[in-house]
């Protein structure tokens, strides 16, 4: 049913087609300035703690801490876990991309089928190939785009680091970045089938975004009112993780439930929403 | 021989209203065939079905023998399909785009480019590969519409509206081309300009409410009445009109309004149509009545209005 070199083909075209975009072009170049900022910090703190290497509460290390736990909402010692395991401006690299994660993979997927539905031009593509075939092509293409693009920004945060901070890198902490850039393009998953789905509901790429705020802050506002005004955790729980990218932040973490569960979630909601959007975009009409 | 497209009892309905309404018909291997009807008579539905578009509702379509199942596009290499409103992405050159249609039809990357050269020269564009789709006219993205429907050279072409909205001279230009592909391959155009469908078709369908009128060729359509058809630039008098009834070859005449034209009805069994056509020019130039144009049998207009009913729609 899925012929992979057609898949291939609509793959790459919508990689290429992203890239000249005005969308994707404003993320690239935001996300670069953000990158070499941030870059520049985490640098600047490896600089520091190469010059404090006895000293375990180094100011930098403190910093790096605080910049993770900030962004995670993880409390103090479970972040030392990870800056213990791995070279802490690594693990503030990590933190820094799970941040930016969401709003790269919605500048970068939010218009996978809406437009060419809405302009009619998936016309030209239904006659030629089949459906499932297209839906996954342009799915898998904002995806390869979203982990280019990460891991782009990844290994130039990395050099910064490494050059920047005058460390030279060990062979654990390119394992460590693989596995970076690995953890956050697969967490980036289940928001592109939301984003896919939405699109084969919608068939306009405005009303995605649109829509995707309206949720975000729907299932925010709810699970909010139910965790502290009704004291319902655990119905606040299962509301909270009706947003694509809840949970993502146990990724982060070496071992244990949270990533477990975390990590069997990305994976449910994927396979769940994928699918969704890939029997909607089968039967409807173009 | 296997007819290009066969169609058996389709059914597709929107809600309460149905766009087709169990319509069965072949289309015949070469030549230009014709699918006309007033707005709403189901073309376009038509077509998306037969394109994998839209899934019927119930019925079947085959191409070239082979049946499409719903959902799924047709064979590789039987059909091209110029649809009615779809565009190109617009800020991307319309010479990649081309070429990417090419690949996923299975052509390699030097085909494909080859294949791109080849169908824009064939519309006479072939400057635009490299422009961008908001860079052309509507006239042009036409053409460039056909293009891309052409490529691989598919079996069956499929011309949805391939001239609404464009100027006569880009309309002729079009009539020009369809032409020129019609011989090597099975092309099936729909339109409202009906004496397009007449000059280019050897074959019409005709189509309303989602039901096949009739299904003829042009001349079968168009040729069976033995009437005269004078357009004139003004209703002629009733005494003009009883003149015109004392020509030997003359049954009946009537105005037509609606049509602007006076209707000659004569005996086909006692006079040639071409004597009786020359008797009735003659006449009327003695009478001082100036026509634009004299027609042996109705239009495919007047026969369309006829087939549809669309007089009493109004």
């Amino acid at each position: 049913m899925v012929n992979p070199t057609q898949l291939w083909h609509v793959c790459r075209f919508e990689v290429l087609r992203r890239l000249r975009s005005v969308s994707g072009i404003v993320a690239l170049v935001v996300l670069v300035i953000a990158s070499t900022v941030v870059g520049r910090q985490l640098a600047q703190a490896a600089r520091m703690l190469n010059e404090a290497k006895s000293s375990r509460d180094a100011a930098a290390l403190e910093m790096v801490a605080e910049l993770v736990a900030g962004m995670a909402g993880f409390p103090l010692e479970t972040v030392q876990a990870s800056l213990e395991a791995h070279a802490p401006p690594l693990v503030g690299a990590f933190a820094f991309l799970m941040f930016v994660m969401p709003l790269l993979t919605l500048t970068m997927g939010y218009d996978q089928t809406a437009s060419d539905i809405e302009s009619r031009h998936a016309r030209f593509l239904a006659f030629r190939i089949d459906r499932v075939t297209l839906y996954l092509g342009k799915l898998f293409g904002a995806w390869l785009l979203v982990s280019m693009i990460i891991a782009t920004a990844a290994v130039s945060m990395a050099g910064y680091i490494w050059v920047g901070g005058g460390a030279m890198p060990e062979p654990a902490d390119f394992v460590y970045l693989g596995r970076i850039i690995a953890t956050v393009s697969i967490a980036a998953l289940p928001l592109l089938t939301f984003l896919g789905l939405l699109g084969t509901l919608r068939g306009r790429s405005r009303r995605v975004v649109l829509f995707t705020v309206l949720w975000w802050v729907a299932v925010s506002l709810a699970a909010a009112g139910l965790r502290f005004g009704l004291e319902m955790e655990l119905l606040a729980d299962a509301v909270d993780s009706l947003w694509p990218t809840t949970g993502r932040w146990s990724l982060m973490l070496d071992e244990g439930g949270p990533w477990l569960s975390s990590t069997a979630r990305v994976a449910i909601y994927t396979v769940v929403v994928g699918t969704l959007g890939l029997l909607h975009f089968r039967r409807r009409d173009l | 021989m296997t007819a290009a497209i066969e169609i058996l009892n389709l059914e597709k309905a929107y809600g309460a209203t149905r766009a087709l309404a169990g319509v069965t018909f072949n289309v015949p291997a070469g030549g230009v065939f014709g699918v006309v009807g007033p707005n709403g008579a189901g073309k376009t539905t038509l077509f998306s079905v037969i394109s994998g578009f839209l899934r019927p509702d119930a019925g079947s379509v085959r191409i070239a023998g082979v049946p499409l199942v719903p959902g799924h596009p047709p064979p590789p290499g039987a059909l091209g399909v110029l649809p009615q409103d779809a565009g190109f992405i617009r800020e991307l050159p319309l010479g990649w785009q081309l070429a990417h249609f090419g690949r996923l039809q299975g052509l390699s990357a030097r085909e494909a480019k080859a294949e791109v050269q080849r169908t824009l020269a064939l519309v006479e564009l072939p400057e635009v590969a490299g422009k961008r789709a908001q860079a052309l006219s509507h006239g042009m993205l036409k053409r460039v519409g056909i293009a891309q429907a052409l490529i691989g050279n598919p079996s069956v072409v499929i011309l949805d509206e391939p001239t609404a909205g464009l100027d006569p001279h880009a309309a002729r230009g079009i009539h020009g081309l369809i032409r020129t592909i019609a011989p090597q391959q099975t092309v099936i155009v729909s339109s409202h300009n009906l004496a397009e469908i007449e000059s280019l078709c050897a074959e019409v369908a005709i189509l309303d409410r989602g039901t096949l009128v009739r299904q003829d060729h042009v001349q079968g359509v168009v040729g069976t009445a033995a009437v005269l058809m004078v357009r004139l630039s003004a209703a002629p008098t009733d005494e003009q009109i009883a003149n015109l009834c004392t020509l030997p070859a003359i049954t009946h005449a009537q105005w037509i309004a609606e049509l602007g034209r006076l209707q000659l009805d004569f005996d086909a069994t006692a006079t040639r149509p071409g004597y009786a056509a020359s008797d009735v020019a003659r006449r009327l130039e003695d009478l001082q009545v100036p026509f634009m144009e004299l027609q042996v049998g109705k239009s495919l207009e007047d026969r369309f209005v006829e087939q549809t009913g669309l007089a009493g729609h109004r």
